[in-house]
């Protein structure tokens, strides 16, 4: 695992998180205050379809496969998927983001077989 | 609509709200080019199956929950072509929105639901869900797809 964030000088996004190394296993605090998302990246060189899922509103670890998501993505193997925010969308209190291997819903625990990475603009 | 659009083909739809009569769900298709439009005026737990007839490359949700101040609502959307079981089957993407918010997911790349799209509206957030726990009010979505 290996998270950077880094401090960009865009008004729509004035830090960058990403991930090169997604798992289920480990869990990323993007954030520990509110913020606002406005573009979110995932790729998936993989094999298996993974599922990108973001917990906000609690301070507290979300415990993967328990814990329902807030924001669910899917992203194909051999894929990648871009979404775009022009208005942002605001979180609460924290922002914590894992990807799962095969199960989306609330369901799911099992880590990418492949590389999976993601990014998240956002401003806090 | 004439030759200056295509051909389209909404099933009256539109017609019908001019005159006042709320419909929940209407699609729009074009001859004249490859995307489809989908508009709900009241997205609600039960679920809305293969709304575009075939498999379809998402690239637009707009959510409107501005009718719900203080009720946060998740928007499900499925992989499939079939009725799906609200409160058991995962959904593959899932929107959070918050009460009194309006967003714009775009995808610039889009996304596939090659088996067709199906979506909900719930008031809880992942697997689970009560088909029969509404939104308070009508939750409005757009998509476009093609």
């Amino acid at each position: 695992m290996s998270l950077l964030q880094t401090d960009v000088s865009n008004p729509l996004g004035t830090k960058i998180a990403k991930e090169s190394t997604a798992k289920a296993s480990v869990v990323n605090q993007i954030d520990t205050t509110a913020g606002t998302i406005y573009q979110i990246e995932i790729n998936n060189s993989g094999k298996v379809t993974v599922f990108l899922k973001l917990w906000q509103g609690t301070g507290t670890v979300p415990t993967v496969g328990t814990d329902a998501p807030d924001h669910i993505f899917r992203c194909l193997s051999g894929k990648s998927v871009n979404i775009s925010l022009p208005g942002g969308m605001a979180y609460t209190t924290a922002l914590w983001a894992a990807v799962v291997e095969g199960t989306g819903g609330t369901a799911g625990t099992t880590d990418p077989s492949g590389v999976v990475t993601y990014s998240i603009r956002y401003t806090t | 609509m004439d030759s200056l659009t295509g051909v389209l083909r909404c099933s009256g739809v539109v017609y019908d709200v001019f005159r006042g009569v709320i419909v929940a769900l209407s699609v729009a298709t074009n001859s004249g080019f490859s995307y489809k439009m989908a508009y709900d005026t009241d997205l609600e737990a039960d679920a809305k199956v293969n709304i575009f007839g075939s498999g379809v490359e998402l690239h637009l949700l707009d959510v409107d929950n501005a009718a719900n101040g203080g009720q946060v609502v998740y928007v499900k959307l499925y992989d499939s072509s079939n009725t799906v079981t609200v409160g058991q089957t995962a959904p593959d993407y899932q929107f959070r929105i918050g009460g009194g918010e309006r967003l714009m997911f775009v995808l610039p790349g889009g996304v596939s639901f090659a088996g067709g799209l199906t979506m909900n509206c719930s008031t809880t957030a992942g697997t689970s869900g009560d088909i029969t726990t509404d939104p308070t009010n009508g939750v409005i979505v757009n998509l476009v797809a093609k």
